[in-house]
């Protein structure tokens, strides 16, 4: 190993991690599985008999009072409930004893009355396997005599069902625990040995052109503190030679009677002085070296406490007494997903340009008070009112602690190139987002809504402590200005930039907001879906971002086709969210979202890339992150109007429908973008780029 | 004329645990309790909740046997022994001896002795209290009638309900404020009521003439006859719960004599034996706590019992659907089929 | 699947709940390991940079013979731009040395 190659160090360390997590957790789970596997059954049959034994009570009472069996009343109506209570139960019927199915309620395989009379359990009751399901029955009688059988039907797929269920949330807690995991050994292998290691390498590279401006700030008392101590001390040592010649030359300058010796020793230390660099402060300044990776732990934890409740929001509003009752009962779902993010959009530059005045650690810090109070209210609300409030303030929070994030990550882009630094923010984003989501759901089943804010208040707390370490610079390097209303509107007569954000940038949010944090839990929901799944549905769009968005990034930028993947990109997530409409049920949802998770990583990244093609002239008078800020922040209209939208369709189509009549309108829009296309390439555009080149 | 009464002085002394017994000698609490038609299920569940509780009680018995001019004398007794609390039991004697009112006359009635009255199916509507959170007097008590909207979604229960038929005695305010209760209803919960009085003659109530009332019932279609809480259709019960069911028409009672000793299909009450245990309790509260009687509600058990009288619903052949039937207290004085 | 609170799921929740506290302990067992295999990875980096480390002992004083060799201006790695360091600051400390003495020199003469 001739170099020091941080990633391929921290790329063994993760697979390291990979080879010492998976085995045991398949072990385990498998363990825990045939543990449950063979517990459950005779659990099952236990409860099946439990049941029946209860239930046969008031029959048996009828018939004592002299009610024939075949005359009894409201059977139906009796069992319903029953059925209803017990997922696991496919259906409870009565047989007499002649082998007649007298009353049932849910599905009885056809199969049942045959196989009762072979197995001669029409006087007696027990247990008869029919197809891969089970029938549990008892006698029912006044006096000795049997005159039927009460049965109780076990679904057979009951258990694989659970454990089916078990597996995917430990798949999602593994995969959860792996990303947080990597982050943190991101953050240690950053903050001990890979950013020290830059900084030094910084340093011998100045030094060894002759500059002992600097000396290094020392980090710990490893090795890599060692070194820098050591190091430190020979440039002090240097600087301290220096510091004898000109105290030496000062000395002849006052003292000394001949003038020509003044002017003799002066020419020696002007001669150093050209040959070499040292501080004019009398001993070398202590380099402060900024890193991207510095933030990004402190940037994923608040996330993630954002997006633990993203899974189930609408959820738990539906739960919450509405006070709201001007609204529909969708609205009020939807109004505290929309105005989070009304509140992000607006206050995102005011936010950005504080940190630049104020410095980032402040404005994190900051940002930290509406975030923990909102995270709090939102997990003691009393009504939907207190849950607005909660998250009015959370998004408050969010575009406080995310703009001083990418403040301090483009203010440290001296080194490394703007696009990787972005990198980090993006990346730190989307991990959190796909733990937040998996983990949210999980957690929400366990503990409860009200736990995970409050656990959301906690980890943005210790975010807060990651973002004390950091140290504040008050004057960026770089200024990103907002850009004043004039050069917004002539932003927007660049009619290939409108036409990008209004039919492929805002669509594909409208997309996220409407669909994935609001209509599909809500469809999954009441399709009868537990939050855990809800989740792991919500996450799938996530990880199909987080593993598309780098590898297009590469390709787009290896061929140039970003156009052609931002128009397939849209097309494929608006055409995925028509599934719902061709039937119901869990697959359509998972198709839409798995869809919509493709369409977005393709066009995501090629999106932004776009820009520089399109607007090279703005790009040039504006500048780029100027322009890519403005984008970002059109963008959130997209986000905000989504929930807003999706509400108003539910009314009139139902949930499931919702999905398909929103994905209609992006579906036309993206063909709209398509046909636009078709003319980027073409027109005075190019002509006058051609003119001008 | 009070020695042609029931004169037995009841002592039921119970010493509360030996221990308790020996370091606190208690004088039992006095009891004055005015009955109605004799010693019933109301009068033993007051006196077994004393027994259950251990609280040491000496109980003074009268009986009106159904005779108002009677009341007067209890009056007169009660004020010269002055019991620590006046029982009353139904409407007649509570309205007799405790009069209506905020201020009654002291002359004529008790008022400053704390009394708790229970079977008293209106309390409110025939003035003995004013509001069922206060009686704003020295008195408190137990009603005894289920909710009308309760018992007509029990009688919906048992089968779909159209029209519904009674009749009553046209000389009881009782049965008047029924009529009123249930024809409140009958928009809500979509039934009709047919409701007719049975003939007076002489100004009295004529038994002979139920017969010819519950055929008229039949002609119109009735799904379901309800028994009003009435005095004097509770007298005539088995005339009127036979003809009924040599007609066939399903009979519902409000109040469980019917149904218990009689032959009505069915009722939705609260037994008179909780309904005293509840009493009992509120005079507890009285003597042991010191509880001012007038804070104390006036309510009704919380436990509804459904009654069943399986002959008639194996005679009639209209079986009750099984959720009425899981929750119901059969009675089978017959005992199978 | 929603998980309602009768004693089926009850039992059901239990061996989540345990399984979830397995997967806990294994996380914590993986944090333990990889820090250790942290450790081992970053042995030959700790190796060499105390190599270095004493390499810089006597740099300041060091011998006019025991001249660093000359570095390689293309070599970007980590000892190409230590070389480069050890080499500048050889020089640098000649050349002050060198002035120091020249100075002193210049204020005798006179």
């Amino acid at each position: 190993m001739r170099d020091i190659r941080y990633k391929s160090l921290y790329f063994r360390l993760l697979v390291l991690a990979v080879l010492v997590l998976i085995p045991p957790v398949i072990v385990v789970s498998f363990l825990a599985v045939t543990n449950l596997e063979a517990g459950l059954e005779p659990e099952l049959q236990i409860k099946a008999r439990t049941v029946a034994e209860e239930l046969s009570i008031p029959f048996n009472k009828a018939l004592a009072g002299g009610i024939p069996i075949d005359k009894l009343v409201g059977v139906e109506d009796f069992l319903a409930p029953i059925l209803k209570g017990n997922q696991e139960f496919l259906y409870l019927c009565l047989y007499d004893v002649a082998g007649k199915r007298l009353y049932s309620v849910g599905v009885v395989p056809a199969s049942l009355d045959k196989d009762l009379v072979e197995a001669g359990k029409l006087t007696t009751g027990g247990s008869v396997t029919v197809d891969d399901d089970f029938d549990y029955s008892i006698p029912l009688h006044a006096k000795s005599v049997a005159e039927g059988t009460l049965h109780v039907g076990i679904e057979g797929d009951y258990i694989a069902g659970k454990i089916r269920a078990i597996l995917l949330d430990v798949g999602v807690l593994t995969i959860v625990f792996f990303l947080i995991a990597s982050e943190i050994l991101l953050y240690v292998v950053s903050l001990n040995v890979s950013g020290p290691l830059q900084q030094i390498v910084r340093l011998l590279k100045r030094f060894a052109k002759g500059d002992f401006t600097e000396q290094a700030g020392v980090s710990g008392l490893d090795e890599v503190g060692r070194f820098t101590k050591r190091l430190n001390r020979t440039v002090r040592m240097v600087d301290d030679l220096y510091r004898k010649l000109v105290a030496y030359v000062e000395e002849i300058r006052l003292g000394h009677f001949d003038a020509q010796v003044i002017a003799d020793v002066h020419a020696v230390e002007d001669r150093v002085k050209f040959l070499y660099r040292f501080s004019a402060k009398g001993a070398p300044n202590v380099s402060v070296h900024r890193h991207a990776l510095d933030i990004r732990l402190a940037l994923f934890l608040f996330t993630f406490a954002e997006e633990l409740s993203r899974s189930f929001l609408p959820l738990y509003v539906q739960s919450l007494p509405n006070s709201m009752t001007w609204l529909s009962t969708e609205m009020t779902m939807a109004v505290p997903i929309a105005s989070f993010m009304a509140m992000v959009a607006l206050f995102s530059p005011w936010s950005g340009a504080i940190a630049q005045r104020l410095g980032s650690r402040t404005v994190f810090l900051m940002g930290l008070a509406p975030a923990v109070f909102g995270f709090f209210l939102s997990g003691i609300a009393q009504n939907s009112v207190h849950l607005l409030i909660g998250r009015v303030s959370c998004g408050l929070g969010y575009a406080m602690v995310t703009m001083a994030c990418q403040v301090y990550i483009s203010s440290t882009a001296r080194d490394e190139s703007r696009t990787q630094s972005l990198g980090v923010f993006v990346g730190a984003v989307l991990t959190a987002s796909v733990c937040g989501a998996g983990l949210g759901g999980i957690l929400a089943e366990w503990v409860g809504f009200r736990s995970v804010f409050l656990l959301s208040a906690v980890l943005v707390l210790v975010s807060g402590l990651l973002a004390r370490r950091l140290i504040d610079q008050r004057k960026s390097a770089r200024q990103v200005r907002d850009l004043p209303l004039k050069e917004r509107l002539s932003l927007l007569r660049n009619w290939r930039f409108t036409v990008l954000v209004l039919f492929a940038a805002i669509p594909s949010k409208i997309a996220v907001t409407g669909v994935t944090f609001f209509l599909a839990p809500l469809y999954l929901w009441t399709i009868g879906y537990g939050y855990a799944d809800i989740a792991r549905v919500v996450m799938l769009y996530a990880v199909l971002v987080v593993i598309l968005s780098p590898m297009v990034s590469k390709l787009a930028d290896r061929t140039g086709w970003r156009l052609g993947l931002v128009v397939t990109g849209g097309l494929i997530g608006s055409a995925g969210l028509l599934a719902p409409a061709f039937g119901g049920g869990e697959l359509p949802v998972v198709i839409s979202m798995v869809c919509l998770g493709l369409g977005n990583g393709l066009a995501a990244s090629p999106q932004l890339a776009l820009i520089p093609d399109l607007c090279w002239i703005e790009c040039r008078t504006i500048g780029q992150s100027a322009i890519l800020g403005e984008v970002r922040r059109l963008e959130r209209i997209g986000s905000t109007l989504g929930p807003i939208l999706a509400a108003l369709l539910v009314p009139t189509l139902g949930y499931g429908l919702a999905i398909a009549g929103l994905g209609a309108g992006l579906f036309l829009m993206s063909v709209i973008f398509l046909l636009a296309s078709f003319r980027f390439g073409t027109g005075i555009h190019i002509a006058t780029e051609e003119a001008l080149e | 004329m009070i020695s042609r009464l029931i004169a037995t002085v009841l002592a039921c002394v119970i010493l509360s645990g030996q221990a308790m017994a020996d370091s606190h000698p208690q004088k039992p609490f006095r009891i004055y309790m005015a009955l109605w038609r004799g010693w019933e299920d109301a009068a033993q569940g007051f006196k077994d909740y004393f027994i259950s509780q251990r609280i040491p009680v000496e109980f003074i018995i009268r009986n009106a046997d159904q005779d108002e001019r009677k009341l007067k004398e209890f009056v007169e007794e009660a004020k010269q022994m002055k019991p620590d609390l006046v029982f009353t039991w139904g409407t007649s004697v509570s309205l007799g001896m405790l009069g209506s009112g905020l201020t009654p006359d002291p002359a004529q009635f008790i008022t400053d002795i704390p009394a708790v009255f229970a079977v008293v199916s209106q309390p409110t509507k025939t003035g003995l209290v004013p509001d069922f959170s206060s009686s704003g007097r020295n008195i408190t008590g137990t009603t005894y009638l289920v909710p009308m909207p309760t018992q007509i979604s029990l009688i919906q229960s048992y089968r779909p309900l159209h029209k519904l038929g009674m009749i009553y005695n046209p000389q009881e305010k009782n049965s008047l404020l029924t009529i009123e209760e249930i024809n409140a209803l009958t928009g809500k919960m979509d039934f009709t009521l047919v409701a007719e009085p049975v003939d007076i003659i002489d100004n009295h109530p004529d038994a002979a003439s139920i017969a010819a009332k519950v055929e008229d019932m039949r002609k119109a279609g009735v799904d379901f006859l309800y028994i009003p809480p009435d005095t004097f259709m509770n007298l005539n019960r088995d005339v009127l719960t036979t003809v009924c069911l040599e007609k066939g028409i399903p009979t519902f009672a409000a109040a469980e004599n019917p149904v218990l000793t009689s032959k009505a299909m069915f009722g939705g009450v609260y037994r008179y034996y909780t309904v005293g245990q509840m009493t009992a309790y509120k005079a507890a509260q009285i003597l042991q706590k010191n509880v001012n009687p007038k804070d104390i509600s006036v309510d009704a058990p919380k436990r509804l019992s459904i009654i069943l009288n399986m002959p008639v619903v194996r005679q009639l052949g209209l079986y009750p659907p099984m959720k009425v039937l899981q929750l119901a207290e059969i009675i089978d004085t017959s005992s199978g089929p | 699947m929603r998980y309602p609170t009768t004693y089926l799921e009850g039992r059901l929740g239990a061996v989540m709940g345990k399984l979830a506290l397995d997967v806990a302990l294994l996380i914590s067992a993986f944090g333990a390991v990889a820090v250790l295999g942290a450790m081992l990875l970053l042995r030959p980096i700790r190796t060499r940079l105390k190599a270095l480390e004493t390499s810089m002992v006597d740099l300041v004083g060091r011998d006019e013979a025991d001249i660093p060799p000359t570095p390689d201006p293309l070599d970007t790695s980590f000892e190409g731009c230590f070389a480069g360091f050890e080499w500048r600051t050889h020089d640098v400390v000649t050349h002050l040395n060198a002035a120091l003495a020249e100075v002193e020199k210049l204020d005798r003469l006179a």
